[in-house]
This record gives structure tokens, sequence and C-alpha cells, in this order.
């Protein structure tokens, strides 16, 4: 039924039912929708092979099929996207810019910075990725100054996952410096426990927050730091445990919100919990050139949270469908493989170790010293070349993880079948705004025009992605990445190959480690690389030898 | 509209309860419709949606807010549309939510929005066919309200009304549907001003009766119901060729033709052009209507013994009898199907259509 507007649009264009279009017809056809049809992929208009008596109850009053919304479930996020944007939250901004052919570009300031008109349909980050959260359910941080609605878009969310305004709102938990972890999580009755035996006869009181699908905690860096550690065991685990007692808690879209991204607050946020954050959304300013919005809400008393279609609200059943089809979406090897050698740029370090897989910056951090010391001496690598060297630590497997989630999920909105650069280009600063740290002492940042990347994080980390991408197309590795070919043959599977086999691919490693070898210096895609190829050298050396025992 | 009319008390605390709500949704459709009044919203909720939600609170009280606010919002959306109340374009929209709506309580309980709905889309598209008998609707669904007792069974009526009322691309379907209507229902939809034949109680006589309509399209259904034997059998009728209906026109005056039309079948179905368009011609017994193929259209080849024949002088020829109409001589152009002859002339905008018929025609 999310084509009932195309359908709509096909009756009034096809003229299918009608040997006239009576006036009256045609102008309602094109501007009544309550909820706005979704732009982002026109459809060609429905030629009816045989005519459907349920045309007969299609017409200006959209979804009337007297079955289940049969509307295509992307379809339907983006219908909610779009009036959240034109009714809901006033953020007439379109930071996430795709293109799609020339777009004009003009330079303002003394920076000369580019102002891009998009060529393709582009979206409020603001609006957009805590829309995308609620879907991939994962813990979304909204921050900015006070009064700029990071609480608003929270509860819109809840709204949209089915609660009433009262549930959202009651449910909200409030940072604040006496928060206990009873606060928090619930409280044993007092019947039973004096009662009790033992521990596992005390009943608790749970709050009811613990088993809702969208969990808000407001002002989440003024909660003190022994109540964090509670609320870490939630959003990490996913249950609350109070005296031995355990409450599980259902997959659940978190939004957090703080005034300020850098951990501070009332109490700093402990690392395990921020680390637990998936993606980090800034509240955008307020341009004042919205007054009017603002005053017309404030008249007439409107607010939007009040008045959500029903056509844009998820049931539990929606939520779970739409996270399996946007699963769905292909990553293209190609792409991967650009992700891989993004991804592979900032664990490494060579002087933190001895053996090679020790030469991390984790083995750094995990030893307590300043990683300024250890990489003082320098290795004579290019320290502006060396993206690595931009960042004090490199990325884990729950921020890979968490990407690869998002990229898809950005890319089933759009309406794709598979994940585009772009979409991974747009959607990764935001992922990895909290999970890479940079490294203030790298020349990068000393360049000239470079310095606001020191304060702008998503701006450079597209760079960081944008040079990355620069360096893999320069070394050619679409067409020339040894390794993935061996990788390949590797995952093809051991059984069945012979002895032989096994030994020239032994030998084809060898070789390329000792073309390698020669002078060239290690950065950190090439680190990884040579990590693979030895793990690829022992699977087939492991299976060497069991072919040689089974011969004798 | 004279007087106002009372608020029932279950309305007026319910408009009390959601009053905020309902001014935000008033100032937010106003906001993108600035013409739409607040005085006729405030006619709109006393004369149209207070009737409406008279019988509610017998039939669904635990759900009278959420229907009133379901309703509220629908009822906003049509008039910032001038589809609905004192500004309405379409007036059968209004007699949709005036006249039929305030009998379906225990309809609209299952699903406001589908059933209100539907029904206004309903109208709306039935006003935009030249033709059809929009009046003809509304008061033979007002006739089955009464009998009529789930969403499915109301949307299933409205299909069969609209076919009635001359919809006759949408035969098959009405005929379907009809099985699934309680016999007395449909007879009502069919004829409404006829007694309802006890005979058609009989399920098997009902569905021979059904049956019998969906072989001819220009069986009339007092005539099928008098040709049924107790068991469904059919008994002898009487029918002879008859001109059963002219269709189409000039565009000009309504009609769907700029000059006058050929006819031919494709797959069996007759298919009329001008110079301009082309169009699938659905005719029965109760209206004709003319629609885009849905099929890829093709002229079917001639066969050997078509089931009528016509000549130049106008005789019309099939296997019980010749019979000779005047006003087909030098045709332009002719088709068969079945049971239709359709012949079009060189000086006229219309179809003529020549069927086997038992009785007068509507």
């Amino acid at each position: 039924m999310g084509q009932a507007g195309s359908a709509h649009l096909s009756l009034a264009r096809d003229g299918a039912s009608h040997s006239m279009i009576p006036k009256h017809r045609q102008s309602d056809l094109k501007s009544f929708q309550k909820v706005s049809q979704s732009p982002t992929n026109p459809r060609s208009f429905r030629t009816h092979l045989r005519f459907d008596v349920a045309d007969l109850y299609q017409g200006p009053v959209a979804d009337v099929a007297p079955q289940p919304d049969s509307r295509p479930l992307d379809e339907k996020l983006r219908q909610a996207y779009f009036w959240i944007v034109n009714h809901a939250i006033i953020s007439p901004f379109y930071d996430i810019e795709y293109q799609q052919g020339p777009s004009p570009a003009y330079r303002f300031g003394d920076a000369r910075r580019a102002l891009v008109l998009p060529s393709d349909m582009s979206y409020s980050s603001y609006v957009l990725l805590p829309l995308l959260n609620l879907v991939v359910r994962r813990r979304c941080l909204l921050v900015g100054g006070p009064g700029r609605g990071k609480t608003a878009i929270a509860i819109l969310m809840g709204v949209l996952a089915g609660y009433s305004l009262r549930e959202v709102k009651r449910s909200i938990q409030h940072g604040q410096p006496q928060m206990t972890i009873a606060d928090l999580l619930g409280t044993p009755l007092p019947s039973s426990l004096v009662g009790a035996a033992s521990m596992d006869e005390v009943k608790i009181a749970w709050r009811r927050w613990l088993g809702m699908r969208v969990k808000v905690i407001d002002e989440y860096n003024r909660i003190p730091t022994r109540t964090q550690s509670a609320l870490l065991t939630v959003m990490a685990d996913n249950y609350a445990e109070i005296f031995d007692q355990i409450y599980e808690c259902p997959d659940a879209a978190w939004y957090l919100t703080a005034n300020d991204d850098a951990g501070g607050g009332t109490y700093q946020v402990i690392e395990a919990l921020r680390d637990r954050i998936d993606v980090v959304v800034k509240a955008l300013h307020f341009n004042p050139r919205f007054l009017g919005e603002l005053l017309h809400r404030i008249e007439h008393h409107v607010r939007p949270e009040e008045i959500v279609p029903q056509d844009i609200i998820f049931s539990e059943a929606d939520i779970e469908r739409l996270y399996d089809e946007l699963l769905s979406v292909a990553l293209p090897f190609a792409l991967r493989r650009r992700v891989e050698y993004f991804a592979s740029q900032f664990e490494y370090c060579e002087d933190a170790g001895i053996q090679l897989e020790y030469q991390t910056k984790d083995t750094i951090r995990l030893s307590g010293l300043d990683p300024q010391q250890i990489t003082a001496a320098g290795s004579g690598k290019d320290r502006l070349k060396d993206l690595g060297f931009q960042t004090r630590n490199g990325l884990s497997v729950r921020a890979l993880m968490t990407s690869l989630v998002f990229m898809k999920a950005i890319a089933y909105f759009r309406g794709a079948q598979e994940v585009s650069l772009e979409d991974a280009r747009q959607i990764l600063p935001f992922v990895l705004h909290d999970k890479l740290v940079q490294n203030p002492d790298s020349p990068f940042f000393e360049q000239v025009g470079h310095a606001p990347h020191r304060v702008d994080r998503i701006g450079w980390l597209r760079t960081l992605f944008d040079l990355s991408c620069a360096e893999y197309d320069r070394l050619g590795m679409d067409g020339s990445d040894p390794v993935a070919v061996l990788q390949k043959g590797f995952e093809q599977g051991l059984d069945g190959l012979s002895l032989s086999v096994v030994q020239q691919r032994l030998v084809e490693i060898e070789r390329l480690l000792g073309s390698w070898e020669k002078g060239r210096k290690v950065y950190g895609p090439v680190f990884d690389d040579l990590l693979m190829l030895k793990y690829l050298h022992q699977r087939y050396s492991n299976y060497l030898r069991w072919l040689k025992w089974r011969q004798e | 509209m004279s007087a106002e009319p009372l608020v029932t008390p279950a309305f007026a605390s319910a408009l009390a309860r959601l009053r905020p709500r309902l001014n935000a949704g008033f100032e937010q459709t106003r906001h993108l419709n600035p013409r739409l009044e607040g005085d006729a919203v405030k006619e709109w909720l006393l004369c149209c949606l207070n009737p409406i939600m008279e019988s509610l609170p017998t039939v669904a009280p635990e759900r009278y807010d959420e229907i009133l606010a379901e309703l509220y919002a629908l009822g906003l959306e049509l008039m910032a549309q001038d589809l609905l109340g004192r500004r309405a374009r379409i007036p059968e929209i209004n007699e949709v939510w005036n006249v039929l709506l305030p009998g379906m309580a225990q309809m609209i309980c299952e699903s406001p929005r589908i059933l209100v709905g539907s029904f206004t889309n309903a109208a709306f598209n039935l006003v935009g066919f030249s033709g059809v008998d929009v009046q003809g609707w509304l008061r033979r669904l007002l006739s089955a309200v009464p009998a009529l007792h789930s969403l499915d069974q109301a949307l299933g009526a409205g299909v069969v009304a609209a076919w009635r009322s001359g919809m006759a691309h949408l035969r098959a379907r009405a005929l379907e549907v009809a099985a699934q209507l309680d016999p007395a229902v449909t007879w009502r939809l069919l004829e409404d001003r006829l007694e309802f034949p006890s005979s058609l109680e009989a399920p098997e006589v009902f569905l021979a009766f059904l049956a019998s309509m969906r072989a001819d399209p220009w069986a009339a259904p007092a005539a099928v119901v008098a040709s049924l034997g107790p068991s469904g059998s059919t008994l002898e009728s009487h029918s002879r060729l008859t001109l059963v209906s002219s269709v189409g026109g000039f565009r000009g005056f309504g009609g769907p033709f700029l000059v006058p039309p050929r006819v031919y079948t494709c797959r069996g179905e007759l298919i009329a052009e001008d110079d301009t368009q082309r169009f699938w011609v659905n005719a029965d017994r109760f209206g004709a209507t003319f629609v885009r193929p849905p099929f890829e259209v093709s002229p079917d080849a001639a066969t050997s013994s078509p089931p009528f024949e016509l000549r130049d002088d106008g005789m019309v020829t099939n296997s019980q009898e010749s019979r000779h109409f005047r006003i087909l001589r030098s045709p332009s152009s002719f088709a068969v199907t079945e049971h239709t002859l359709a012949v079009t002339l060189g000086r006229s905008h219309r179809l003529y259509l020549v069927a086997m018929s038992g009785g007068p025609l509507p």
C-alpha cells in the first residue's frame, strides 16, 4: 500500500478507469497525501494486469486496504523519515549528501569551505540516524547543547515504535547525581526481603522501562559511576541483575543523550559504557529562518509527538522484519575490500612489540605507557602518508560489526539492493565517531586547512576514508591483490586438495612474503596482510601434515 | 443545516478529554491547508461526526475515544481538500458520512479508517464514472446496512451495489462476493424495490441464481429467479433479440469518443476505439463502462459461426431468431461476444448493443 500513492497517480495519469478524468479529481490526486510519499524511489506507474476490484476502494483516503499493511517496509521507513522532517523535527539540513551527476559547489569563508548542492536525495543525520537505530536496535548517543531537541527525537522514536507518549515519557531514565542502582533497575519487595531464606527467594519489583523496546537515558553522563556499571550490564548484555535475580530484557533501540561527547559531565563516563555506544549523532543548530514554524507550534499548541500518524507506527513484528530485510542487503566484494583496507590502517604500531602479532596500539595501551614515548623515535615511515598515525587506536570487532549493520541499514533505507561506496562513506563517520581516537601529534592536523579536522570528527573521519580509498586506488588494489586471491582460494575449502596443490600454495605464500620482505615499509594494511599470509600458511601446513599422515 | 443537533453526553465528554489532541490536529492541518475553517469543522463535528458516534457507546464503549480521534483525523484530511463538509465539491461524500455511516457502528469499530475511508473513496470513484447511478448505490447500501454485520460484508456489499449501479466492469467480482453475502442482502442490493423471493433462501437455488447472473450479462434478476426451479434447475425462459443498450457518446458531451468509433473483439472482449483512444467495453444490464484495456490488444480472428450475424440492412440473426433493427443499417463495424452484438455506425459516437433479453431493462 506504500504504492497506494503511485496507484492514485497511475489512475489519474493512465485514466485507467475513466473515459475522462473529471476536473475535480485531477488536482486532488497530486496533492492529497497526509503521509508524504517517499520520493527516494519514484516508481513507474503500476499497470493493471487486470482490473482489481480493490481499486474501487482506493482514492483520496490512503491506506484503506482491508488487509495487513502490504507496503514494503523500506517504503514505510522512508515515509516515517519524511513525516518527521516535514512535520515533527525542524531539521532542514542535508548533511548526509548523495550525488548523482554534477553537483554545483560554492566556496565561502576565509577557508573557502564548499557548500555543495547535492544532486541526489540527501538527508539530515539528526533524523536519519536515530531512525536507522530504531530499526537496527543499537545504541545511539545524541549529543548537543541544551534545548536542541535531543530528548524530543528520542521520544519520537519511542512513539514510532508503538508506545504511547505517556509510556515513553514515563520510562525515560533521567541521569542525576543521586541516581542509585535501585532507581535504575528496581527494588526488592520488602515483604519478600524479610521472609526470604535465600537470595533467590527475593522478589524484585523491576522498573518497567527494562521491558521496553525503546530505551531512553537522558543525560547519561550525570549518572554516578557505580550506577553506570549497572547500566552497562543492561546495555551490553541485555539483562539486569539485583540480588542474584535476573531480568532478561528484550532487544531494544537505545537513545542516550548528553550535552557533550567527550565523556565528561557530572561524572566521567566509564570507558566500557562509552564503548557501548554504536552511533553518535550531533544535534544540529537551529536555523532562525524557521522561527515562524516554532511560533506556529507555540501559538497553536502543536506537539508533533502527539499526532504521529498511525501509518508510520512500527510494530514489534515490523521492526523484526525490517531488520531481517536490511541484513539481506548485499555488501559487494569490491566495497568490502575497501572497507577492509580502511579498517586495517589503524591498529599497527611497529614499535609496540617484538612479535608481529603484538605490534599493535592496543599492546601499548595495555602496557600503560605513553604512546608518544613509544613512537617518538619514528620508523622512517611517512607520518603524513601513514593514516594510522592519525589515530591512537584501531577498530574493534564491535565497531566493525556495527559499521556493517549501519551500512546495510542506510542502503536499505535508500531502497538499494546493495551497499554503495557512498553509503559506506556517509555512515562510517557517525559509527566511528567515538571509536577512533585522534592522535593530536599527527602532522596531518598541522597541514594548512586541516585544523578543523581536530574538531569536526565527522569531517575528519570522512576525509580519512577518502584518503584510504585514494591510496587503495593508487595501488590498484581492485586489480592486483594477491592476498585476496590466496584468500579466495582458501575459502573454497581444503577438502579434496591434493598434496601437490597444497605444497604449491605454500610456495606461493612464501614467495609473496619473500618479495615483500625486500625494503618494503610496513603500514597497517600490509601488517594485516602479513598476518593473513601467516594464517593461510599455517592452515595449509596443518592440512599438509594431515595429508602426509593419512598416506602413511 | 437548520438547528444544531443535540450533542450526546458521550460525544461531549470525549471531546473534552481529547481537546488538546483534536485542537492540535486541527492546527496542524490548517497550517498545511489554510483554507480549513474552524466553523466548518465545528459544524461538521456536530452534524456529521456526532450522529456517527451516537451508537458507538453501546457497541464499543472502551474504544470510543480512539475511534472518535481517528474519524476526526480522517474528516480533517477530507475537509482540507474540500471533499467533506460545507465546502465539499462532491456532495455524495457528505451523504456517505451523513446518511450511510450512522448505521454502521459495528463495522466502524472493526476498523474505522478502512470502512469509512473505503466508502469515501468509493463515492469519489463512482462520481467520476459517467452514467453510474451514485444515488442508487447509496440507496441500495442503506437498505442493506441493517443486515450487514462485519467490515468484510460491508465492503462486499459496496462492490455489489457499485456493480448494480452501473460499474459493469465489477460484475465478475461482484458476483463472487455476492456468494459470501446473505441471499436477502444480495437481493436487496440488486433489486431493492422488489420483495425478496423466498426461493433464494435455499442455498442451491441461490447459487444457481448467481451462476445464471454470471452466465448472462443481460439477465434480469427477477427473470432469473422466475426461471429457476425449486432445486435451482433452469426452467424454460422466453427471451428475444433486443436492442438492449446504446453506450458511449461524444467526448464533448461526456462520452469517451472524439470521432465515431470502431469496435472489435480481443480475447472475446469488446474493444472500442476512435483515432485517439482504445477502450475495453464492459456492458451489462445495469450499465456500461469504458476502461483502459488491461491486456495487450490484438483483434481476434473471425470465427466461423459467431453467435450473432448482422447484415448491412440491419437484420440480426442468431440461432433462435432473426430480427430487423432499422437503426443498425449500414454499420461501420460490429463485433460479437458470447452474449452481445456490438455495432457502430459511421454517423454516431455510440455503440449499439443487441442481446437476447427476456425482460424490460432498468
